[in-house]
């Protein structure tokens, strides 16, 4: 548990919570506002009385002022519906360190979520791992990371394809943990499923060797989810040029689609560190606060 | 060009061994990555670049074919073989005749400025180990360069040769260089323009033989043959005889000119091949005459001719006795006044201009001729005392008195013991042995000649050169003229100078092109056909004439040959300029290339 979060940033996670522009509705009473009028101590406003209405709800101090039936509404509360949609497939385990990283912040989202009440999913985009479903409460954050370290990468599993079955419908906030190496037009159409109501923000997450690659020689390369799928790369300065101009154009393209219809993106990768990610990357695009 | 070993070119089945070595090394390292897609793009688009672009990406494989190739071509020692010359030792022999001064084209390029061209190009083909020699052919053989080395000191010294107007002795250029090249294979190259394979058969040379003789396309040359002025008491009359060696008849123009006057001017037409002679009656007198060809042609040398007058009277001969009627018979020949004697006493007076001939018979005569203040030409007597004769006569080199005599084949029987005395003033200038057969001299102030054998003792009266040594002989004994008549280019030979002393040698143009020392040097006469004088310290002048060779006048070129020599092809054309050193600096500096790409390909 203490590998994926310590403790002094499980603290400092605490104290932050996801922001959302979408009014909550929810199951549930939460501690999020709803746009639903409700029963939290808050007030909201007054309203004439039509019949039907609950009578204890009417205000009888402005009765008695004004001899009118008024009632006093509050705001609802509610609980927030986070899910976080961790990507498994073999790419994002090839490396260690990426896959640690992927699975640190799902478990730090998940950690900020439950901190602050939310309801908290985390789907492996995945057959084999089981699913942490609809946990509310800090209490669930040590179940919820021992879970995340089960998690592992498999070659059967393919993220985007499998998205939209795994979708949780009730979700309000999702977040997206893959390295979206796939054709952008692919992966903006399984997007645009998964945000049907729900706000959807992408974690985009690279290694450092996919940034910048320090492989030299004649190669073959062997995509990882794909033994077939090989390509002979002598590899030159130029060629490496090249990539690293591709994968910029490859990183720009899908930004900016995502900016289009609405998703949150931030790109990072595993040279940052977990409190870089989440205090810079993500407070700067005002996810939390 | 050519290749030493060829058989190492069998190494070029390791090119193709490395290029098969490269078609199958593409074994390519294995490595999974996350992701193929932008490696697809890229490669697509490496696809879609130039051929060369891609060829880059084989840069290592193209130096290393470079590499190796250039190593085999290295090995297989490839060279330029640049028609060399044949031979350890190469003797060049230039012709510096004065034909050789002959324009051979229009920008005036002479035989010999194309003659010391082609040495050059010559020098180029020769290998650094073989020995050059340089002969400069003119009336002598000169040897400017021994077997040299030095390709620097060979051009400098070609470039320097200068013409040296004489007449081209071949044989003995010839000789030399076939003395030249004993013990050593050699090789000869000749660059004339009358070299012919007579001469060369002539010499017997077994070697390599180039006989490059510089031919004109066209030859218009006229030349004047020869020019004489002939003075009596009422006139000078000039004689021209000109040759035309074109194929067509010519027109030209002559000017006479007297001294610096132009007396006469006069068209003549030459017909193709033959000569033509041009009279000029009443010249007015001069010392010298010039006769000029106005129009250019090819060769100028011979266009100008300079005859110096015989205006001076003759001398008046005196006969005292009994005088070889040989002798007498030339004395009329020559044109002179002659006027017998018995004794001595029966003449009273000596005219202006005499010059006395005797025969030593009595001893009255003898102390009467000692004392006698006039020139003489002394005769022997048959009565005197003989003395027998062992030795082969020799003469006195560069004698002004044999000059055009041939006494060589002079044969005297017994000499007669001498009169005169011994003094310093007196020069033997023949003798066999020690006993001395001619000598000449001073006495009190008056020069004298005599013969120390009979004439009847000998066979001269009866050879071409006794006459001509008469006339010089009468020429020596009147003294000197105004003028020192003629010479060839660079004679060398003494003057029958008056006073000694330093004189200045000056040329038409009025400079001075050399100083003489006439107590200390024999006259050479300059290089360059004309006119010049000699200047004394008083202002004397005496003029002299170089003159061109005869056969120096036909500028008609022999047609080149060469012979192989009887032990040829032994060290043929083996002029090769290896350059494989080369091969191995630039497969040196692929090599640094390869390695510098290869560094570079790591770091990526």
């Amino acid at each position: 548990m203490t590998m994926l979060l310590p403790s002094d940033l499980r603290v400092r996670l605490a104290r932050y919570q996801w922001q959302t522009t979408q009014m909550k509705r929810g199951i549930q009473k939460g501690s999020r506002r709803s746009k639903m009028f409700g029963s939290s101590l808050d007030f909201s406003d007054y309203r004439p009385y039509q019949p039907g209405d609950d009578v204890r709800q009417v205000d009888w101090n402005v009765y008695a002022r004004t001899k009118r039936h008024y009632i006093k509404r509050f705001l609802d509360e509610q609980e927030l519906s986070l899910t976080i949609y961790l990507d498994c497939s073999s790419s994002m385990g090839l490396e260690e360190k990426k896959w640690q990283t992927a699975k640190a912040l799902t478990a730090a989202i998940a950690h900020i979520g439950l901190a602050n009440d939310d309801r908290v999913s985390i789907i492996p985009v995945s057959k084999r791992n089981v699913p942490f479903l609809n946990k509310k409460g800090i209490v669930f954050s040590k179940q919820m990371v021992q879970q995340i370290e089960m998690f592992k990468s498999s070659v059967e599993d393919r993220f985007f394809e499998q998205l939209p079955q795994f979708r949780q419908p009730k979700s309000m906030l999702s977040f997206l943990i893959s390295d979206c190496l796939e054709q952008v037009d692919e992966m903006i159409k399984q997007m645009k499923v998964l945000q049907a109501h729900q706000q959807l923000r992408v974690v985009h997450l690279l290694s450092e060797i996919e940034l910048t690659p320090t492989m030299s020689g004649d190669l073959q390369l062997i995509n990882v989810e794909q033994e077939t799928d090989i390509v002979q790369v002598s590899v030159n300065r130029q060629v490496l040029k090249q990539y690293e101009q591709r994968l910029r154009q490859h990183c720009f393209t899908l930004e900016k689609q995502c900016n289009e219809r609405g998703i949150g993106y931030i790109q990072v990768n595993t040279a940052q560190s977990l409190e870089d990610i989440l205090f810079f990357e993500m407070r700067k695009n005002g996810w939390l606060a | 060009m050519g290749i030493l070993f060829p058989s190492f070119f069998g190494l070029s089945i390791f090119i193709a061994g490395l290029i098969i070595f490269y078609m199958f090394k593409k074994e390519y390292t294995q490595q999974v990555v996350s992701s193929n897609l932008l490696w697809k793009q890229v490669m697509n688009e490496w696809q879609a670049t130039k051929w060369w672009k891609k060829l880059q990406r084989q840069l290592l494989l193209l130096l290393q074919i470079l590499f190796l190739f250039f190593l085999m071509l290295a090995l297989a020692r490839p060279y330029v073989s640049s028609e060399g010359i044949e031979g350890e030792h190469v003797i060049i022999i230039i012709d510096s005749s004065a034909s050789m001064a002959t324009v051979i084209d229009e920008i005036g390029t002479t035989r010999f400025a194309k003659a010391k061209q082609e040495t050059l190009s010559l020098l180029e083909k020769r290998s650094r180990d073989q020995a050059v020699s340089i002969i400069s052919l003119g009336a002598k053989p000169t040897l400017v360069m021994n077997r040299e080395l030095n390709e620097k000191a060979l051009k400098k010294t070609v470039e320097e040769l200068t013409i040296s107007y004489e007449y081209g002795e071949v044989k003995q250029a010839l000789s030399l260089a076939k003395a030249l090249s004993q013990q050593q294979s050699a090789s000869i190259y000749v660059f004339s323009d009358r070299i012919t394979e007579d001469d060369w058969k002539e010499s017997q040379i077994q070697l390599p033989f180039q006989a490059i003789n510089i031919d004109t396309k066209k030859n218009d040359n006229i030349s004047i043959i020869t020019f004489g002025v002939n003075t009596n008491r009422e006139k000078t009359t000039g004689v021209v005889t000109l040759k035309n060696e074109s194929s067509q008849t010519q027109q030209v123009t002559l000017q006479f000119m007297a001294d610096k006057q132009i007396a006469h001017t006069e068209v003549i037409a030459i017909d193709a091949n033959s000569q033509a002679y041009a009279t000029v009656e009443a010249l007015p007198p001069a010392t010298y005459y010039r006769v000029k060809i106005v129009e250019e042609d090819q060769f100028s040398l011979d266009n100008v001719a300079y005859a110096f007058s015989s205006i001076e009277s003759k001398s008046v001969l005196y006969l005292i006795g009994d005088i070889n009627p040989f002798l007498q018979k030339v004395f009329i020949h020559l044109g002179h006044e002659i006027i017998q004697a018995e004794k001595l006493e029966d003449i009273r007076e000596f005219r202006k201009n005499s010059i006395i001939v005797a025969t030593l018979a009595s001893p009255e005569l003898n102390q009467q001729i000692k004392e006698l203040r006039q020139p003489l030409f002394l005769l022997a007597s048959t009565k005197e005392e003989v003395l027998p004769l062992k030795n082969k006569i020799e003469t006195k080199r560069n004698e002004e008195l044999f000059a055009y005599a041939d006494v060589n084949e002079l044969f005297v029987s017994q000499a007669r013991r001498q009169k005169l005395p011994n003094n310093k003033l007196i020069e033997t200038i023949m003798l066999s042995g020690d006993v001395p057969l001619i000598q000449k001299g001073e006495q009190n102030g008056h020069r004298f000649v005599q013969l120390l054998f009979a004439i009847q003792d000998s066979d001269w009266s009866l050879q071409p050169s006794f006459p001509i040594f008469v006339y010089h002989t009468l020429d020596f004994l009147k003294g000197e003229s105004t003028h020192l008549g003629y010479f060839t280019a660079n004679e060398e030979r003494q003057l029958p100078l008056e006073t000694p002393g330093i004189y200045k040698l000056v040329d038409e143009s009025e400079t001075v092109i050399a100083t003489f020392d006439s107590n200390s040097e024999n006259f050479q006469a300059p290089q360059k056909p004309g006119l010049y004088y000699l200047l004394d310290n008083e202002g004397q002048k005496k003029y002299l004439a170089v003159t061109l060779d005869d056969r120096e006048k036909e500028i008609q070129a022999q047609s080149s040959f060469s012979k192989g020599g009887a032990e040829a092809t032994m060290m043929i054309n083996n002029v090769q300029s290896e350059w494989w050193p080369w091969l191995l600096l630039v497969a040196f500096i692929i090599l640094l290339i390869e390695w510098e790409v290869y560094r570079r390909g790591i770091r990526v």
